[in-house]
């Protein structure tokens, strides 16, 4: 298999736009974008309407919507021109927030093209493996997202630096509702990675009812820090810049007060994070001391906030309202929100269906359930995707054949339509934001050390979730708990990594004779931290 | 008092140095900000070793930049917090 490799590079700062932007084009109102023949074709709209807006700004400057539908014209053109290039075929883009992300994103689909974002911490053998699945022609990426391993002789770089006058003509792309348009990589229930097909119906229908679910307008700034090749992320640049509105991209927000220093000095109107962050900004933030005058809203989503979390920022960012909400990759991204007033009444709520989605409380057999009942939360909708990239068995398991998508996530209804979470029906967890199956781990270890078994047990720490590793040999040979750390170190990202590696001489057995999960969480509980320190001692058993 | 900063700071390395191949040239000195090395995941993760493991107990004020540009800022702050009267020495 041979991909090629795009490099873009965005000339100096000069060579980004110098007109003054308008800051405020005061009455713009982009048009429903529900109503969009194709994702393409409505960025292409909007851009044009919005020419001199800014519709990124970063540390090295601002870039306009004229500057970006002329990036994305550019890796257009660079798309068509190659050899053997056909419409629907994928493009493959591997870029951290930025104006190239953004270039390429739309730059393929105004090529009739599918686009696949890849995390730029993305495991090697993951990656090769979403690869082969796809088999895209082209990699879109950039010196700086470029894996310091990978052989790059053979690319070429595109410049993104054209600022000209003249007019920017291009057939619009031709790619319809049920088109595919984009392929969202992520953990299925089993651990694989499964691509989530989604159409431009799909992204189209989710933007338009997120925006309107939240009080998104033209002047917006919202301070991005989701990957924008996570569903969350995503969902955040499509509502953005399909309403016309700006993205502030800044590198170091390492920090909790950075991030509410770059709100206040960038004057952001709006934010939006996964659980994780939002701890952080409570616990070693000071989150509503200093005003942030021009803020309008939050949000949350990608992961349970617990409801005191919840209230506490909503009654800190006031007069800005918090908006909790949830959704999964299989259905673009947003499901549910609610409303920033029935926080207090709807307590650990995560809302009601937005527009154009039904939810349900279902039965094994996909029967609806009463209010109350606990059951597996599913949901209908012009946002649920296709299915999944080339995996017929694991669609039928999640898609029956009207349409309903079973999420994988266990609630219950009350009498007014509001939904509340009970957890997972299987395996996966979600750490930042990120839905991580113990396999993906699991299956590492064991795949480098066969003689070793092991389960990946997720637990809390603070307002975070992450792993604890338990080992246990398959023979008489001594576990290097060293050398298993290593790898995980070597092909995990961090947040996959466990953070406790712990050595059992065999593991516990439920009566079905697998191994017993939840005695393992129980050995968690009981784990005196005292023990982390012994990790590195390897074991004989 | 000497030793143990040798020896908070070999640690305190290696934690970050095992963070991946990116990380593996890290040194006491390096610049963990300008690097890119330190995201909001190391710094929590830091944060939890040390509340952990020394005892030290951060408080808001205390998660900044000047405290967390170089391993060896880091090794300073614990260090501070330690010798304090309400710090654990242990």
């Amino acid at each position: 298999m041979s991909i090629d490799t795009l490099l873009l590079q965005v000339g100096t700062q000069t060579e980004a736009p110098t007109g003054t932007p308008r800051r405020n084009a005061l009455g713009y109102r982009a048009p429903d974008p529900s109503t969009a023949a194709n994702l393409g074709t409505a960025f292409s709209n909007v851009a044009r309407a919005r020419a001199d807006h800014p519709a990124v700004e970063t540390k090295s400057g601002t870039f306009s919507y004229d500057w970006m539908l002329r990036a994305a014209a550019s890796v257009r053109e660079n798309i068509r021109n190659r050899p053997g290039y056909a419409p629907g075929a994928c493009v493959a883009m591997q870029l951290s927030n930025s104006p190239e992300y953004l270039a390429a994103f739309y730059g393929a689909l105004l090529a009739d093209c599918v686009v696949v974002p890849l995390p730029v911490s993305l495991e090697e053998q993951r990656r090769q493996k979403i690869l082969e699945t796809c088999q895209p022609a082209l990699l879109i990426t950039r010196l700086s997202d470029l894996n310091a391993q990978e052989p790059q002789s053979a690319a070429a770089t595109l410049h993104l630096s054209k600022s000209g006058n003249e007019e920017i003509r291009f057939p619009l792309p031709r790619r319809q509702d049920h088109d595919l348009a984009m392929l969202l990589f992520t953990s299925g229930s089993m651990g694989a990675p499964k691509g989530v097909m989604l159409s431009h119906r799909n992204l189209l229908a989710n933007a338009g009812a997120i925006l309107r679910e939240l009080p998104v307008r033209a002047d917006d700034r919202t301070l991005a820090v989701l990957p924008f090749c996570h569903a969350f992320g995503n969902s955040i640049l499509q509502t953005h810049m399909l309403s016309g509105a700006t993205l502030l991209l800044e590198r170091a927000l390492t920090f909790p007060s950075s991030i509410l220093d770059a709100l206040r000095e960038l004057e952001a109107t709006s934010f939006s994070a996964v659980p994780e962050v939002y701890g952080m900004l409570l616990k070693y933030g000071h989150l509503g001391e200093r005003p942030l005058p021009a803020l309008r809203y939050m949000t949350v989503a990608g992961g349970a906030l617990r409801h005191d979390l919840a209230a506490e920022i909503a009654s800190r960012i006031q007069p800005a309202s918090f908006h909790v909400m949830y959704g999964q990759s299989e259905a673009t991204a947003r499901l549910a929100a609610l409303p920033p007033d029935h926080l207090h009444t709807r307590r650990g709520s995560i809302g009601k269906a937005i527009s154009g989605v039904e939810l349900a409380v279902m039965d094994e057999a996909n029967r609806e359930l009463p209010v109350g009942t606990v059951g597996m939360l599913c949901a209908r909708g012009a946002n649920v995707m296709l299915g999944y990239w080339h995996d017929k068995a694991a669609t039928a398991d999640v898609l029956s054949d009207d349409g309903w998508l079973r999420t994988g996530d266990l609630a219950h209804r009350d009498e007014e339509g509001y939904f509340y979470l009970h957890g997972r029906a299987n395996l996966l967890v979600k750490i930042q934001g990120y839905r991580v199956h113990p396999a993906e781990v699991e299956a590492l270890v064991e795949a480098d050390f066969p003689q070793t078994s092991a389960v990946a047990i997720p637990v809390a720490r603070g307002d975070e979730v992450r792993f604890i590793l338990f080992l246990a040999p398959r023979d008489n040979r001594p576990i290097d708990v060293m050398k298993i750390r290593a790898a995980c170190q070597r092909e995990l990202p961090a947040y996959k990594q466990p953070v406790q590696y712990e050595v059992l001489e065999r593991f516990p057995l439920t009566s079905g004779y697998k191994v017993d999960r939840a005695a393992l969480a129980l050995l968690v509980g009981d784990s005196p931290t005292s023990r982390r320190d012994q990790t590195d001692i390897v074991t004989q058993s | 008092m000497a030793a143990d900063r040798k020896k908070l700071e070999a640690d305190l390395t290696e934690f970050v140095r095992s963070r991946g191949a990116r990380h593996a040239a890290a040194t006491p000195s390096t610049d963990l900000l300008e690097s890119g090395l330190l995201d909001s995941l190391l710094l929590m993760d830091l944060i939890f070793h040390i509340e952990e493991r020394y005892g030290v107990r951060f408080d808001s004020d205390q998660v900044n930049p000047s405290n967390f540009r170089t391993i060896e800022d880091i090794v300073s702050f614990v260090q501070n917090q330690l010798s304090m009267p309400q710090g654990q020495s242990d």
